[in-house]
């Protein structure tokens, strides 16, 4: 077969098979939205049940729920659930402590200091990186301009 | 005689015997339709050891080991280890086969390392360099993940053209004479670049080897 650069490009895209849309769209919109339920029941368990008020159950649930995602990671359940999920559990916040926990596993081998801590925050590193920035320009412009920003 | 057709190929004067082979395979590749003709199955992916790459070890010295035995000579008589994977610093292979004192010749070559190894021993061989050589590859899909993509517990999804890297190892034993099956060609590859971009798409990149060149 001759082929050019282009025409190998094409044949390619051609071939490979596309992820299945519809599907993905459906399991990560359902599972992202059982996370997010269960965030909300554990908020809600916090209000009623332990009478901690707006500011501290604002603090307790994502506390909670990196907990969670971080012993799921551990026990190796959460990649299998994110196989089905994709973005519906790498968006939310048990996505980053994943994201965080599962190098910090990985390197273990290598040592403490240059493995765990070194390597933990290769996969999260951008969220910290653009996401502190992000709310530094905004912090800016609320200051400067106010709430009108 | 003039050894060399083309850019490309050689041909060896006296074809070189291939006097013994042997194989590692991991869980996945043990279920697979050559299940029959692997050597060696590990239990698991961690076959006893620590680490991964210790692992990836292990199967490489196994692999010769059991190529020695299969083709009965002793393993202090072979010349040249040719040997890679797909590592940093080869480290599988230098440390699965520092303990064999055998002067080693590192190879990357990624999927073309066990037909570049047969290549390099043949080649020593017949130009007088070797009696003995052995070639031998190796790779993990844990080792691989590690070094390439991502860790194995973190959550991402694999697009439909994401493939898998192949947990087994191979080595081989030549030999100047014997009674086949033999090297008589090499056919060296040359780099090409099609522009697959996907990093994951292994085959797609690897595939124009296969495939005329027009540039």
């Amino acid at each position: 077969m001759d082929f050019t650069k282009q025409d190998y490009s094409s044949y390619i895209e051609q071939k490979s098979p596309n992820s299945k849309l519809w599907k993905n769209i459906l399991c990560a919109f359902v599972i992202g939205g059982i996370i997010c339920t269960i965030g909300q029941a554990i908020g809600n368990i916090y209000k009623i049940v332990f009478g901690l008020n707006e500011e501290s159950v604002k603090t307790a649930v994502p506390i909670t729920m990196v907990f969670l995602g971080a012993l799921l990671t551990g026990f190796n359940v959460y990649n299998k659930i994110a196989k089905v999920a994709g973005a519906g559990t790498l968006v939310p916040i048990t996505g980053f402590a994943n994201a965080v926990v599962s190098p910090a596993i990985e390197f273990k081998r290598e040592g403490y200091v240059l493995g765990v801590a070194a390597k933990m925050f290769t996969i999260a590193g951008p969220v910290l990186v653009y996401g502190i920035n992000t709310s530094i320009v905004l912090g800016l412009l609320y200051y400067l301009f106010g709430l009108g920003v | 005689m003039d050894k060399r057709l083309g850019v490309q190929t050689v041909k060896m004067e006296h074809p070189v015997n291939i006097l013994s082979v042997a194989s590692v395979a991991g869980q996945k590749e043990s279920q697979g339709p050559l299940a029959q003709h692997f050597d060696i199955i590990m239990e698991d992916a961690e076959w006893g050891e620590q680490t991964w790459e210790k692992t990836e070890s292990k199967m490489q010295k196994s692999a010769v080991i059991r190529a020695v035995e299969k083709a009965r000579v002793d393993i202090k008589d072979i010349n040249y280890l040719f040997a890679g994977d797909l590592l940093n610093q080869c480290i599988s292979s230098t440390f699965g086969l520092m303990d064999f004192d055998i002067p080693f010749m590192g190879v990357y070559g990624a999927c073309s390392t066990m037909a570049e190894t047969i290549g390099l021993s043949a080649i020593a061989i017949d130009g007088g360099f070797a009696r003995l050589a052995a070639a031998v590859t190796s790779s993990h899909f844990c080792t691989a993940e590690r070094q390439y993509r991502n860790p194995l517990e973190y959550g991402g999804q694999r697009t439909p053209t994401a493939q898998w890297t192949v947990t087994g190892s191979g080595a081989a034993v030549l030999s100047k004479e014997g009674k086949g099956p033999y090297v008589t060609h090499f056919t060296s590859g040359k780099i090409v670049d099609y522009g697959i971009k996907d990093a994951n798409n292994m085959g797609a990149a690897m595939a124009p080897v296969s495939v005329k060149l027009t540039p």
